[in-house]
Order: C-alpha cells, then sequence, then structure tokens
C-alpha cells in the first residue's frame, strides 16, 4: 500500500504544483537539470520547489526538470520520498544536476499502518519498519522465515525446510491457541505469510500495540504485518531481474554422534551377554561369534555369515516375491546415515520484474521461480507465481486498480521432505542400528535391494533412504490466487473514499503412494494410494473514508469504515485404496486400476465464518508537538452465540514531541525525541471454529459406524455427536499498554527506537478440555483464564562514516518479554499438559507458570548403594539407576516430586545487522542472539535411553554409572539385575533432557560489488551488482541437537506444547551467489 | 461538479450502509454439510445413534500418532487391564514401547499416567453415545416420530445395555466410578460425584434391558434378552451375589443368541477365534462385533491391531509383538498325564519347554512328552507348533525381543492367513486389522459362573457338571491343533471334596478356558474382594506377588528383566482416578482412599 499512497501524493502533488506553475507565470528564466540517486542512476518525480514561493516542478521519466526562477539567489529545494531533501542556490547557473541520498532520518517517510497512511513522525504506536533489502537477504520462499529478528518485538523459528513457513510470534504469546499475527498484504487480510511472494514484497511494516492495530481489531490480537507489494512508478520504466543460485547443506558438526558398528557391538555384550544375536551367526552368540561379512534375511533363515559361507551366495539372492525373499546384505562397519540422507541441494531463485507508468497509469508486473531440493534426498519444493498490479486514474478524482498473484507451487515428497517426528528421516537416521548398510548386495544384473532391519533384533526402524526414494513421487501441489481490485475516489480536497475487495483462494491437491515393503522388521503389506483434494475461498469487502485536514496549528485525520469477510474452508474429498495393484509401478498405480477392494471415499466438511466490522479512528495533532488518536472497532462474528456476536475495541495513544519544544532546541545533539504512550484492546476469535455455537452430529466410518449385521468386513451407518457447542463463548480480548519513545540524535546519526509493553489476555479461548465424564467429541472453544506478556524492545540505528569513503550502518534489535499464565479457570490446579509422542506429560500449563513450561522429575545423581535404594523409594530403584529427587521429603518418588523443569521461551532475543559500504563495494552481515532458553531434546530418549533397538549414542556406553565411576551421565549399562535402565525413569519426563537453548548465529552476510554506472550503461544497464553469500554461516550454542532455532515451535499443532526437539529439520546453511540487475 | 461529488459521495456511502445493514444475516453461519439433533429424532436417526454407541465398545479413538492416545487399551478387550495385569501376558515387544502400560504390568502406575485416560475416556466416551441416543429417542417418542412402543423399548433396552456395559468398564478398572445418566446436560457434567457404589443403577439399566429385550434380534451384533441376563448375572457375580446369580444363569443358560441359536459351546473351541466361524456361532453371547477392509483401521479390533507376532518379512501375521503370554499361562495348561487334570498346585514348579535364548536356526525340538491341555495351543504361539494357518512358529524370528518379551506369541486375536484380503488386511503402515470379534461374554463363561455358583451356594455335582461341559468340549480330538507334536491329554473331573476344592477347579478353569481374553485381573479382584461372602477367600497380593506369578517369573533364572523390583500392592487391585478427571471435576470424581482421596473403593 504504502507506494500507491507515495505515488498518490507525488500525483497529487505535482499535479497542484503545475496548476501554480501556469498561474505564476510570468517570471525571467528557465533552469533545467537532472536529478540522480546515490547510485547515479536517474530520478523521476522529484519534486523541484523554489524556496519560499510556491513554484515548482517535477522532474521527467529521465530525471529532468525544468523551472522557472525569478534570481541568482533562488535556492531550489529536492524532495523525494526516502531521499533527503536538497537545497542549492541556484547562482548564475542554468543547469543544476544534482545527487540526492538517501534520507536516514526516516521521520518523513510514510507508513501505511491501518488502512491509512502516516508519517512515521506522527505515529504514536508501536510500530516496527522492516527493512525490505535486507528481508531478502534470506533466501526462503516463506516470507515468515525472513522475518526473525529483523524487527523488535518479533520472534520468528524454524522454517528451515524448503518453502516451510517458520512460526512468527509479535512480543510474546497472546492466546493459548496460537496467536498468528495478521498478514495484511495489499490490504488483505490473511493468516498466511505464504500467500505473497517475498520478491514482490516494497515494504513491511509491524503494528505491535493497540494504539497502531486495534483498527483491525478481532483479529489483531497477535499483532499486524502489513506488506505492500511493488507498483509501478509513474513517469518511469524499468526491468530488473534479481535471481541467485546455490547450495545448500547440513552442516556435520549438526549430526549427532552414533556408536560405529564395533562399538555397538560392544554395547550389545554388555547390555545383554547372554543373549543371541541373529546378527552373529547360527549360534548367535555374541561373546563368542565375531561379526560377520553378510547377513542374510528370508522367512527361515536369518542370520549373519562370514564372506565365502554357502549361505551367502549370491545366486541365492532374490527379492522378487516379497513373501519368499532371501536378500544378502554386507556387513556395514557403521552405515552414517544422516551422511546418506542428506545431500548437498541446489537453491535458485529467479525473479523478472517490469514496472513502470504515467500520470494516468502505473503497473508492474512480476514473475517468479523459486526451486529448492531439499536437503534431504528426493524432496524439494518449487513454485512459480505472476503478479500483475496495476492503477489507474482516468482523472484526479478516480482510481482504480488491482493486485493480484497467481502461484503454483508444489511439493516433492509431500512435505518437501520437512517431517518431523518419529518417521522423518533425520529420526530414522538415528533410530537405524549401525551394521545396517543402504543397499543389499543386489542380483545378478546389479539392481540393489534395500539394505533393512529384517533380519531381527535390529529394532523397527526404516531405511530412511529407501523411504525418501520411495516416497518422491509423493507430492502436494497447491494453487492460489490472492489479491484485490479497489478503487478510490475524491469527492472533495481532504477526502478519500475507498473500496477494495479482496479474494484469497486456493486449490490443493495432495497424493501419497504408500509402496509395499521388504526388507523391514515390520514391514508394510499393501500398497496403498491416498489422494485428497479441498479448497477454500475467502473474501473481504472493505469500505473507507478517509479525511484529513489541518486549521492552522490543528491537523485532524478521520477515518470510518466498514467490512465484511467471508471465510470459507470449503469440502474437501478423500480417495484412499488399501490393496495391491497389478502393476506397482508408480506410474500405473491410480484408483482405476485398484483390485476392487478397500477403496474408500470420503469428505471432509467445510467450514464457513463470517465477521462484520465497522471501525473508525482520529488522529490529531496540535502544533506537530502533541499528537492524539482514539480508534474503536466493532466486530461480529458468526462463531459466537447470539448474545456475544459483537465485540467492541477501543484503542487511544499520546504523543509528545519534545524536541518541537522551545526548552529543547537548545540540546542540539538530538534532532528528535517523541514519547508516546497507549492503551487498548484488541480482540482474538482465532481458534473459534464457524461451527462452535451449534451442536451438529455427522457419520463418521471409523467412529460412528459398526458391524452390527456382523459382516466382519463392512459397517452399519451410525450417527453420533461430532462436536459439543458453546453459547456463551465470546471474544478473547487482549489488553495492551505501551510506553515508549523515539529518539534521532545527531541528525540521524543515532536513531533509537524503545518500547516497554504489557498484554494481559482475559478470557483466553481454549478447546475446552473434555469433561472426563462426557464423550470424546470435538470440544467448543471456550473462555478460561488470564495470561501477561510483559516486556521491552528496542532497536538501535547507528550510521556515519569510518573513513573516507566507508560507510557504516549497525541496527541492532532487542526484544525481551515474560509470559506468565495468570490463571486458567479459577482453580489452581487445573493445568494442560502434553505429550511428546512416546513420553507423556513433557510440557504442563499451570497458572504461576510461563505457558509451555517443561514439566517433569529432577535428577538427583545416583543410587550409589543399597542403603540409597532402601532410604528412597522409586519404582524399580536399584544401585547404578538414576534417582529422582524427593521434592517433597516424603522418602518416595511419585507425581508429588515433579516440578517445572523450564521454560522454551527465551529471555531475550537480538538481531544485530551490520553493513559496510566502501565505493562499489557493499558488505552487510546479521547475527541472532537468542538467549536464555530451555530445550527438551526428545531425540535422547532414543538415543540415550536405550528405549527401543536403535542407534545408540556414545554417552551410554563410556558415559554409564558403574561401580567404580559415580560420577556418570546414564545409568549402568547391563544386563538383568545390573541394567540400570528401570521402566520408571525411560517412562518419566526427567530434566535430564533439557538443555539450554541459547545460540549465535550467523544468519547473514553478504557481500556486493556494483558496477560503476558508466561502465554500465555502456552495456545498457542501469544497474548491476553482484554479489556472494552465505545463510547460518556459523553457530554457537551447547545445545547438543542438531539445530536450536525451534525455541517456540510447536509440537501437536499446540502453542502450549513449544520447544521440544522431536528430531527438528535443521536450517541448512547456504552458499549463494546472486544478481541484481536494472534496465 | 457538485452533482459528480454528491454522486460519488451518496454512491460510497451507500456501499458503506449496505455493508453495516445486512451484517446480521451476513453472521448466521449455520456449518454445512451437518445435523442436528432434530434432524436425527426420527427412527433412522436414532437407529444410526445406537450403531453408534456399539461402535464405542471397542474404545478406540484413532487420534494422531504422534500425541500418544492411540488408544489401544480404552475398549472391551482389556488386554491390558485384564490379561497383562492378572499374569496371563506380558506387555512384549522391546522394553519401553508401549511405555505407559509397563507401569500398569508392573502395578506402579501413577494418575498422571496418560493410559489410565484412555480406558477411563474410552468407556465414558461409550455412556455418552448411550445417553444421546436415549435423549434423541425419548424426544422421537415424545413427537410421535417414533410410535411404535416395541422398537423404543427395543432401542431403550440395547441403549441401556450398554451403557451399563461402559460404567461397568470404569468400576471394574478404577473400584469408584460415577453413574451418569441420560438427564445430565453437559454443563452439570464435571459436578457429578463418585461418591457411592453404582452397583444399583448398572443392575436397573441391565435389568430393563432384560425385561424388555426380545430374545430374537434384527441383526446378529444386537444385544438381546439372554445377553442382558448374563450380562446381570455376571455383575451379581462381581458382588458375590450368588443367588441372585445362580437363579439368573439358569434361566438365561437355556437362552438363544440374538440369532436364535440356542447357546451351546461350539464344538471346536478355537471356531471362538476365526472369523469364518462367527456366523451361526452358538457361543457368543455378547460380542464387539470386528470388521476389516471396510475401508476404515478403526474398526478392526483396534485394540489388538499390535498385538501379532513380529517379524512379517516372513509372510507372518506381523505387525508389533505386544501381548506376549507369560511362562505362568503357558504352565498352567500342563496336565496330569493320567487324570488329564490341570496341575492346580504344581502348574508353576517348573517352566514347560521353551525356545528361550534360541534363534530361529538353532535347533529345537518341541516337547512332546510334557502333557498339556489342548487349549494350550489355541491361546499361545509357540516354536515348533503349527500357528493357525501360517505354518510352524518358529520362534525368535516371530518374536520381536526374547529378552524382554518371552518366546511365546498371542494367537486368540491373530487372522488366518486364508482370511487376509477377506476379513483381515495389514493396513496403514502394516499393523493388523482383524474381523475377529472380541468375546464379552461367551458361554463357556455362563457355564463357569454357574459352576462357580452352584459351588458357593448349590450343589457341587450341578458344579463338577458345567465345568466338565467345558472340559468336554476342549478334549474334542477334532479342535486339537492339526498336525501339532505335543503330547494333548485333558480329562475330566469326577468330583469335587469341598466348595474350596471345587472352587479352586473353577478358578483354574477359568483361567485356561478364558486365558488371554482380558478377564483374569478383574476374576482376582472379585474373588479378594469377595473375602467373607466365598468359601475360599482369596489374598489377590499374596497370589500375584507369591509363586503363581511374580515370584516365579522372576525366580532362579530371572528370565522377565522388565518385571524387576515389581511388587503388587493392595492399592492397585484398582487403578487410580486418572489426575485429569480428579483435577477437572475439582475431585468431584475423586481418588479412592488407598490413593489418598475420600471414596471407597468397591
Amino acid at each position: 500500500m504504502k507506494n500507491l499512497y507515495k505515488i498518490k501524493l507525488r500525483i497529487i502533488m505535482v499535479a497542484g504544483l503545475l496548476t501554480l506553475f501556469t498561474s505564476l507565470w510570468a517570471q525571467e528564466r528557465i533552469v533545467s537539470g537532472t536529478v540522480t540517486d546515490e547510485n547515479g542512476s536517474t530520478m523521476p518525480g522529484v519534486n523541484v520547489l523554489v524556496k519560499g514561493t510556491s513554484t515548482g516542478a517535477a522532474t521527467d521519466v529521465d530525471g529532468n526538470f525544468k523551472i522557472n526562477i525569478t534570481d541568482d539567489q533562488s535556492t531550489l529545494v529536492f524532495s523525494f520520498v526516502g531521499y533527503a531533501t536538497s537545497e542549492i542556490i541556484v547562482g548564475s547557473r542554468s543547469v543544476v544536476n544534482i545527487q540526492l541520498t538517501p534520507d536516514v532520518q526516516t521521520l518523513t517517510e510514510l507508513v501505511v499502518t491501518g488502512y491509512s497512511v502516516e508519517k512515521k513522525a506522527d505515529i504514536i504506536g508501536a510500530v516496527s519498519v522492516v527493512n525490505s533489502k535486507e528481508l531478502l537477504q534470506t533466501p526462503t520462499a516463506n516470507l515468515s522465515a525472513m522475518l526473525q529478528g529483523r524487527a523488535a518485538g518479533v520472534i520468528s523459528s524454524g522454517g528451515g525446510a524448503p518453502g516451510e513457513a517458520a512460526k512468527v510470534r509479535i512480543r510474546g504469546f497472546s492466546s493459548f491457541n496460537g496467536s498468528d499475527p495478521l498478514y495484511v498484504i495489499d490490504g488483505v487480510p490473511t493468516t498466511d505469510a505464504n500467500r505473497v511472494n517475498p520478491n514482490d514484497v516494497e515494504s513491511i511494516q509491524v503494528l505491535k500495540d493497540a494504539t497502531s492495530a486495534s483498527i483491525y481489531g478481532s483479529r489483531a490480537a497477535g499483532g499486524v504485518i502489513i506488506v505492500t507489494t511493488k507498483q509501478g512508478k509513474a513517469g518511469s520504466m524499468s526491468i530488473n531481474y534479481n535471481g541467485y543460485g546455490g547450495m545448500t547443506y547440513v552442516p556435520k558438526s549438526y549430526q549427532p554422534d552414533m556408536l560405529n558398528t564395533s562399538e555397538y557391538a560392544q554395547y550389545l555384550k554388555l547390555s545383554d551377554p547372554t543373549a543371541n544375536h541373529p546378527l552373529f551367526g547360527i549360534q548367535g552368540d555374541i561373546n563368542t561369534n565375531s561379526l560377520p561379512d553378510f547377513y542374510v534375511t528370508s522367512p527361515s533363515l536369518k542370520a549373519g555369515f562370514a564372506a565365502g559361507a554357502a549361505e551367502v551366495d549370491p545366486s541365492l539372492y532374490t527379492i522378487e516375491d516379497y513373501s519368499s525373499i532371501y536378500q544378502i546384505t554386507p556387513v556395514s562397519a557403521g552405515t552414517n546415515w544422516f551422511d546418506e540422507v542428506t545431500r548437498n541441494a541446489g537453491i535458485q531463485n529467479h525473479q523478472l520484474q517490469a514496472s513502470g507508468g504515467s500520470e494516468k497509469v502505473n503497473y508492474s508486473v512480476s514473475f517468479n521461480y523459486f526451486k529448492q531440493q531439499g536437503v534431504y534426498v528426493n524432496s524439494g519444493y518449487k513454485r512459480y507465481s505472476v503478479r500483475v498490479n496495476t492503477a489507474f486514474k482516468p482523472n484526479k478524482h478516480i482510481r482504480i486498480g488491482e493486485n493480484f498473484q497467481f502461484s503454483n507451487e508444489s511439493f516433492q515428497n509431500a512435505t518437501g521432505g520437512g517431517a518431523r517426528g518419529e518417521a522423518s528421516a533425520w529420526a530414522q537416521s538415528f533410530r537405524m542400528v549401525p551394521y545396517i548398510p543402504v543397499y543389499d548386495i543386489g542380483d545378478a544384473n546389479g539392481n540393489l535391494g534395500w539394505g533393512g532391519n529384517g533380519i531381527g533384533s535390529s529394532g523397527n526402524g526404516t531405511n530412511p533412504v529407501a523411504q525418501l526414494y520411495r516416497d518422491k513421487n509423493d507430492e502436494n501441489l497447491n494453487y492460489k490466487m490472492f489479491g484485490n481490485v479497489f478503487a478510490e475516489v475524491n469527492p472533495i480536497k481532504d477526502l478519500t473514499l475507498r473500496t477494495s475487495f479482496g479474494v484469497d483462494m486456493g486449490t490443493y491437491f495432495s497424493k501419497d503412494l504408500v509402496i509395499k515393503t521388504y526388507e523391514r522388521a515390520e514391514n508394510t503389506g499393501t500398497t496403498a494410494l491416498n489422494q485428497s483434494t479441498s479448497y477454500n475461498l475467502n473474501w473481504t469487502w472493505s469500505n473507507t473514508l478517509n479525511y484529513s485536514k489541518t486549521f492552522g496549528d490543528h491537523t485532524v485525520k478521520l477515518l470510518a469504515g466498514v467490512e465484511a469477510i467471508k471465510q470459507n474452508i470449503g469440502d474437501g474429498i478423500t480417495t484412499q485404496n488399501v490393496n495391491t495393484f497389478d502393476f506397482e509401478d508408480p506410474d500405473f498405480v491410480s484408483l482405476n486400476t485398484d483390485q476392487g477392494i478397500g477403496q474408500n471415499s470420503s469428505s471432509t466438511k467445510g467450514q464457513l465464518r463470517t465477521l462484520a466490522s465497522t471501525f473508525g479512528r482520529l488522529d490529531y495533532t496540535f502544533k506537530d508537538k502533541y499528537l492524539f488518536n482514539a480508534t474503536l472497532r466493532r466486530d461480529g462474528s458468526s462463531a459466537f452465540g447470539k448474545q456475544h456476536t459483537y465485540g467492541t475495541f477501543p484503542a487511544f495513544g499520546l504523543g509528545w514531541r519534545i524536541s518541537q519544544e522551545s526548552f529543547m532546541q537548545s540540546i542540539s545533539f538530538i534532532s528528535d525525541l517523541k514519547l508516546r504512550g497507549g492503551w487498548g484492546q484488541l480482540g482474538n476469535q482465532g481458534p473459534v471454529n464457524g461451527r462452535n455455537q451449534y451442536t451438529t452430529f455427522g457419520s463418521n466410518a471409523g467412529l460412528s459406524n459398526y458391524d452390527i449385521n456382523r459382516t466382519q468386513n463392512s459397517l452399519a451407518i451410525g450417527y453420533s455427536a461430532f462436536n459439543a457447542s458453546s453459547q456463551t463463548t465470546k471474544w478473547e480480548t487482549s489488553e495492551s499498554t505501551n510506553i515508549g519513545f523515539d529518539a534521532s540524535i545527531l541528525e540521524g546519526k543515532v536513531e533509537v527506537s524503545f518500547n516497554y509493553f504489557n498484554i494481559d489476555t482475559k478470557d483466553l479461548l481454549v478447546g475446552q478440555p473434555p469433561p472426563p465424564l462426557g464423550g470424546l467429541l470435538s470440544q467448543p472453544a471456550i473462555n478460561l483464564g488470564k495470561m501477561r506478556n510483559r516486556g521491552f524492545d528496542f532497536n538501535i540505528t547507528n550510521r556515519g562514516k569510518i573513513i573516507g569513503d566507508l560507510d557504516y550502518d549497525v541496527t541492532l534489535t532487542f526484544t525481551h518479554f515474560k509470559n506468565t499464565a495468570i490463571d486458567l479457570d479459577g482453580n489452581p490446579a487445573t493445568f494442560f499438559s502434553g505429550n511428546a509422542s512416546r513420553l507423556n506429560n513433557v510440557w504442563r500449563t499451570q497458572a504461576g507458570h510461563p505457558i509451555s513450561s517443561f514439566y517433569g522429575y529432577r535428577l538427583d545423581g545416583f543410587y550409589n548403594t543399597q542403603a540409597e535404594v532402601d532410604a528412597l523409594a522409586m519404582d524399580g530403584a536399584k544401585v547404578g539407576s538414576w534417582k529422582f529427587r524427593d521434592l517433597n521429603g516424603d522418602n518416595k518418588i511419585d507425581d508429588n516430586d515433579k516440578a517445572f523443569i523450564g521454560s522454551p521461551q527465551p529471555k531475550f532475543i537480538m538481531g544485530i545487522n551490520l553493513g559496510l559500504k566502501y565505493k562499489a563495494f557493499d558488505f552487510s552481515t546479521f547475527l541472532m542472539w537468542n538467549y536464555g532458553n530451555d530445550l527438551f531434546n526428545y531425540t535422547k530418549y532414543w538415543t540415550d535411553m536405550r528405549v527401543f533397538v536403535g542407534g545408540v549414542s556414545p554417552r551410554v556406553l563410556y558415559d554409564g554409572w558403574t561401580p567404580e565411576n559415580h560420577n556418570a551421565t546414564l545409568p549402568q549399562l547391563g544386563s538383568g539385575d545390573s541394567d540400570g535402565y528401570t521402566t520408571f525413569i525411560r517412562a518419566n519426563s526427567n530434566d535430564y533432557y533439557i538443555e539450554d537453548g541459547s545460540y549465535l548465529r550467523g544468519k547473514t552476510f553478504q557481500i556486493g560489488y556494483t558496477i560503476p554506472s558508466d561502465l554500465a550503461s555502456k552495456i545498457g544497464i542501469t544497474r548491476a551488482r553482484i554479489y556472494v553469500q552465505g545463510q547460518n554461516y556459523f553457530t554457537i550454542t551447547k545445545y547438543s541437537g542438531p539445530d536450536p532455532d525451534i525455541s517456540i515451535q510447536n509440537t501437536n499443532n499446540s502453542e502450549l506444547n513449544m520447544g521440544l526437539d522431536n528430531a527438528a529439520f535443521p536450517n541448512p546453511r547456504q552458499f549463494l551467489v546472486g544478481l541484481n540487475l536494472t534496465f | 461538479m457538485k452533482l459528480k461529488y454528491i454522486s460519488y459521495i451518496t454512491l460510497t456511502t451507500s456501499l458503506l450502509l449496505t455493508g453495516v445493514s445486512c451484517s446480521d444475516s451476513f453472521l448466521d453461519t449455520p456449518p454445512p454439510g451437518t445435523y442436528s439433533d432434530a434432524s436425527l429424532q426420527n427412527l433412522k436417526g436414532v437407529e444410526g445413534m445406537l450403531i453408534s454407541t456399539y461402535a464405542a465398545l471397542d474404545g478406540s479413538y484413532f487420534e494422531s500418532w504422534d500425541n500418544n492416545y492411540f488408544n489401544q487399551v480404552g475398549g472391551a478387550s482389556n488386554w491390558v487391564w485384564g490379561s497383562i495385569k492378572g499374569g496371563d501376558a506380558y506387555t512384549g515387544t522391546e522394553p519401553s514401547d508401549g511405555i505407559d502400560q509397563k507401569p500398569v504390568e508392573r502395578h506402579e502406575t501413577q494418575p498422571s499416567n496418560g493410559t489410565l485416560l484412555n480406558k477411563w475416556r474410552g468407556s465414558y466416551d461409550g455412556v455418552a453415545h448411550a445417553n444421546q441416543t436415549l435423549r434423541t429417542l425419548y424426544g422421537a417418542v415424545a413427537s410421535g416420530a417414533i410410535s411404535d412402543a416395541a422398537t423404543a423399548a427395543r432401542i431403550e433396552g440395547e441403549t441401556k445395555f450398554l451403557r451399563a456395559h461402559f460404567h461397568f468398564e470404569v468400576q471394574k478398572v478404577f473400584g469408584v466410578a460415577a453413574y451418569v445418566g441420560e438427564d445430565v446436560t453437559n454443563e452439570q457434567l464435571n459436578s457429578i460425584q463418585n461418591d457411592h457404589a453404582i452397583w444399583p443403577e448398572i443392575e436397573a439399566d441391565l435389568q430393563f434391558a432384560y425385561d424388555n429385550l426380545p430374545a430374537t434380534q434384527i441383526a446378529a451384533g444386537r444385544a438381546n434378552k439372554w445377553a442382558a441376563g448374563a450380562y446381570l448375572a455376571k455383575v451379581y457375580m462381581f458382588q458375590a451375589k450368588w443367588t441372585e446369580a445362580l437363579a439368573l444363569l439358569n434361566a438365561v443358560k437355556n437362552g438363544t443368541t440374538s440369532t436364535g441359536t440356542s447357546y451351546a459351546l461350539e464344538p471346536l473351541y478355537n471356531d471362538n477365534f476365526r472369523t469364518s466361524a462367527e456366523t451361526g456361532n452358538s457361543e457368543s453371547v455378547f460380542a464387539y462385533e470386528a470388521s476389516a477392509l471396510d475401508g476404515t483401521i478403526a474398526n478392526g479390533d483396534y485394540e489388538n491391531t499390535l498385538n501379532q507376532p513380529h517379524g512379517s518379512s516372513t509372510k507372518g501375521a506381523g505387525c508389533c509383538g505386544f501381548f506376549q503370554p507369560s511362562y505362568s499361562m503357558v504352565n498352567s495348561f500342563k496336565t496330569d498325564g493320567t487324570t488329564g487334570l490341570p496341575l492346580l498346585d504344581t502348574y508353576n514348579n517348573s517352566d514347560l519347554l521353551s525356545d528361550e535364548g534360541k534363534l530361529s536356526t538353532d535347533a529345537y525340538t518341541p516337547d512332546s512328552s510334557t502333557p498339556v491341555d489342548p487349549r494350550l495351543d489355541w491361546t499361545v504361539g509357540r516354536r515348533g507348533i503349527p500357528y493357525l494357518d501360517w505354518g510352524i512358529h518358529p520362534g525368535n524370528n516371530w518374536i520381536r525381543q526374547v529378552a524382554n518379551g518371552g518366546p511365546f506369541s498371542p494367537i486368540k486375536n491373530v487372522p488366518y492367513a486364508a482370511d487376509k484380503g477377506i476379513t483381515a488386511a495389514s493396513v496403514d503402515w502394516g499393523f493388523q486389522s482383524t474381523g475377529i470379534n472380541v468375546k464379552i461374554i461367551r458361554y463357556a463363561d455362563i457355564l463357569l459362573w454357574l459352576a462357580e455358583a452352584e459351588a458357593e451356594v448349590g450343589s457341587l455335582t450341578n458344579a463338577v457338571g458345567y465345568v466338565n461341559q467345558v472340559r468336554t468340549r476342549a478334549a474334542n480330538t477334532a479342535g486339537f491343533v492339526p498336525g501339532s507334536p505335543a503330547n494333548y491329554i485333558i480329562g475330566n473331573y469326577v468330583s469335587f471334596a469341598s466348595k474350596a476344592d471345587a472352587l479352586k477347579a473353577i478358578r483354574f478353569e477359568r483361567k485356561i478356558e478364558l486365558g488371554m481374553e482380558g478377564h483374569r485381573f478383574f476374576d482376582l479382584v472379585r474373588w479378594h474382594n469377595a473375602g467373607s461372602k466365598t468359601a475360599l477367600p482369596l489374598n489377590i497380593v499374596t497370589y500375584l506377588n507369591g509363586s503363581d506369578y511374580l515370584a516365579k517369573e522372576l525366580g532362579a533364572n530371572h528370565k522377565r528383566n522388565h518385571l524387576l523390583g515389581a511388587t503388587m500392592t493392595l492399592k492397585y487391585r484398582f487403578e487410580p482416578v486418572p489426575e485429569y478427571v480428579t483435577t477437572q471435576t475439582r475431585k468431584n470424581v475423586d481418588l479412592n482412599t488407598d490413593w489418598g482421596g475420600t471414596r471407597n473403593p468397591e
């Protein structure tokens, strides 16, 4: 939006000035000249004014202007948004050329806030402006992943997988159910940042408090991110190409250490010397037999053999018929599964944009192609998107335009390889035992089969390379359209009426082929094809009226509007075939070629929700010093019952530009100082389903249907309650107070913006905890409890010259907040707990603690003696096992000894952006420092607790308790009575899993070179810049998992389950070479 | 120009006003494509709701794999609560697979254990389905949409039968249940208290069903009059109301199945556990009717989905290796070579030969001399014996981790190879879906209750007759595992010398006839609780810790490391009310006194 307004202002000014120019046509001589920017490119549309007069002009397409002056003492004033205003005394010259420099004092910058645009100097809410140039230094398909550390108060985490969105939170967690910010893209709201191609972004503003955001009322509780896409500029035409290509990979240092095969054999001997293990041959004695060279897997023979044995004669090999395979597999000395599943993956991005315009029309057309191979083999993401933004201005009263993006994205391997959890490639890489290789010996023709654990006693992991290969044809295909059509009318001066109709729609298709396996311990017995498709269609119609007028010292701005939103998640269709096919070739597997049994189609029912709102805002400024604004928005939502349909959300703010006061004029180093404060309420209906107020019934084959006729393979249809309803559910309200100041020191050399905030969320919307005596139906959202986020954020920028032509620019953003659940439902005992896949109750959210706190027992050393075992009762306790801390001192360990053992919420997040510029060279780097949070390293459940047969951490073998070493990390490794790993230890969350999640990461560095403009122009290029870039180029952390950047990542889709490392997808390291060209 | 301005303003203002004025109807968005209570207040709707109440018998509500409440312990099979807790079997598989079930096995659950909540909520889900069915039924009757009184009574009877079952499940496992009737509103749910024993309410629901249900039903899976009578008798048995039970059982024993077949033991023992013998089955009194290949994964006996032999690369039934029979279970099938009677006191003195410690490639000859009850090999899969039609059980190759779960496989819930693709399938990532029903009450159960009630308050002669009916069927050589090398010897009791002797034999007969069927622990608890009302008091703590179970399993050769340190204490005869329940209800539903709560366990 910002640009629309820029352009509009410019056009109005130009038009106005031209009128004056005509009327004053009586003067002496004409001065002409050319205006160029800091790169030497000509600048169209620059305002030129003769100081002290109303004579003015604007530069043309080529940056040229002509203006009449009265005498040689005339001073020309050149101004352009985003550039410092320059004044030049004409003297005797008839040609005045000038190079403008970018304005470092951003006070005059226009910022798009809610439904309008304001000068930064006039803003009294907490608004962060994100530099879109810096933003684009993060090479990713998704805008949300770019926001990390870029604005004070904004935290973002994850999103390392191709095409994946990061989780973004503004000032903490305002809701239990996900406080995703509202993205307003060219005026159209959405919660999906993926709706815009980041390369099209012109500017981003983040509205962080009620004063700035409450105009968005019910949807603004998580903050608002306003995105404006690139518009054509009047009077110019340019074509830009931006592209980069490079490589991404997972550094070796991210991989956890695992035992190799010979260490693993030693581990087996220690863990059960009496056990026979098929790998060790026919007798399987792991004490006397040595590791074999090969192992055989067949229905009747599963054992290891030395090379040359008759059983490993390659001619016996067959995997033709999965029910009677004879697989011969070489024993690996230690497969590094992490190396096997990852690769150096390519990434490329090409953006071509043409833009331009005249007084009557402007346009911007862009095409983008982005492709990122997954760092996991056979995975990836690609996207094509096209954007067309145009605006028409047939006369000075009317403007009509549109902004639309169409995109097509596809994920290979369903999620682009981004799956987390037990089944993910990363998890399977530590779940596989080391002696299994990726491939077996293969048949006589050299066709290799997959190595697997079908030999038995090798765990239930799956060969992750095989899995990724089998899923290579799985895809998710999304087609999305997003944009709006708008019209603006200026019926009288100072009044703008605007209507905008926005559409956010998409269709989704997914295909998942589950292929029969043969090499595993637990094989998939049938090939199945699952396909599903669905769509959504949301529209937003908003109508606003903006009035702005200055009377002497008083400036008044009024905004009034109405908005209607319809969110329609359409029906989806899922078809599944669980049976065999004549041809298992993926190309031949379709729903048409199945064998007829076990085909099942079902539909998912859509959801409908509407929102109708009226809103208004008054801004009042006295003498440019005293600023006041008040906002009121009333939202009605179809999700609430009749008594609670509407919510009203007020806000006001006050600002005082102290620097404008006369007593401040003597303090020359302060160029600008503004104190501001505000209070307001924001609403939230986020998690409330459209059917919340309706009790519905349905039929679901798995849950309500039943084989009452004893057919053993078919069902009678049943009906059951699908969801319970609530008529009393109402808007969640967060009340936010913000106090801050903005200062500009030494004429913009240093800029500081500081905010203190307190956000109290009341009537928290929570999915009603199912009544323990009720049924297992979906529960409505209800209002429970209260939560607080309190903290401060600031950013400091310092710019200047180090020496000569060496310019620098440093920006630091800092965010600190503390989140506390004040009350859940009036009962202090009430809590919400969360489970980590196979380990229960690892989270607890309870009054008085931060949400999503980690919960469990505390380690208290070991049971070193039998006397210690007798003194403290713990189920299964024995010498050599861990001891948990007896918190209540009753000499027994039970539920009452559990405690809050950590929090995933960081104490602060800091972003440091450093830029250097020397002549044609530029350098920038961006560092992220995340400090003071804990992470729950659940991967240790697999690698350290020996819960399932699988890969084992060296800690188990080398750092376990022994009678000699009581100062160990893990319990005693042994068998029977000497096995210190008791059920109780394994089954309970404890602080062994808790690790410090602090990290400092070099997110980005970029070194660029801009070809001198005279050279460039010779080859017909306006501007050319090449750069090299690195991403995630270093990380300093004590965290032992691959990537600590998961602090606020959710598990179980719940805001109350954050910071668990469930085989997280590590943010890869990237190196790129890029090129920017402007014609 | 003026006119133009005015028209702009008028146009835009009217647009704005349009937006405001239509907002009330704009905000009225009933959910698309769903039913309301009103639309179901008719015969089809109510019948459908009754079907869904039956569907709740499996206790499974399939949620995502990631949240760990893949509920495989919430239904009627009670493989954890009855069989594993009672010593029939180990959890099996690997040391921490089913991590929350291990504490149940070891008698050391804490109220926070998620498995408890699965059973609790799986049961109350059924109650909620039943109550919704009743409410909708009453609405349809009141409005005249259902006018046939007999139909209404049948639906009400079936529903109340099911509601009694679900409440009974909670009562059995937790000892302190709260009764929820159809008049309780959603808002009142958290204020219901578990402040009294709910036996009267359970009995009333079953009595209603017994009084109102027809003997012959319109579908094989429906509860009929006799099923209700049998269930009511079971509830009497749990309260040691021998006399009431005996009277009722005497009526029920002459009853019929829902399809009108007179109750009788199936000639072949294993016909109770194969889908091909379910149609027309004369022994199934009431069962959860499982179904496979119906396009779902939740209906195929989801509770037992992972309770299959491991190692499917060998084309075995193949899955996860849970629910492995214990040595004590296996040893219970040893018989006296002369009389063919079980070794009531000495069965656990030594272990029947097993292949533990051997790989499948190691030589092993199955024991063909020690006399065993033929039901052994229909209850336990063991090496060297034909395993249904899957071929000879190969031992280790089909066991996930012998060192943990022992050398035996479950079998009663495992489908035949020939049924694959018809009434059984490997689905999803490879677990088993089968149409094998979960027998909640079968006729053998009724006969053994009869025997028990007769022994307590009636005739020992009658008692021995009932026991021998069961044993005679087991002795049918046509029903022996075909091709088995085992030495099957089984004989009948001649007479019982005393009530105590009779009860000892009857209780043991229940163990072997109903082994692995989810009943054992509850039997032990009711015998323990019967205390003063029985001729043969039993102390469950002594029993489970002694040579009948833990002392044996952890004896000299220490095979079962996962049980090391486990001891059964009295408070574990009932599981604690889950932490979630006491917290959410603010202790309206409280723990029992053994657990520091205020409720008396029943």
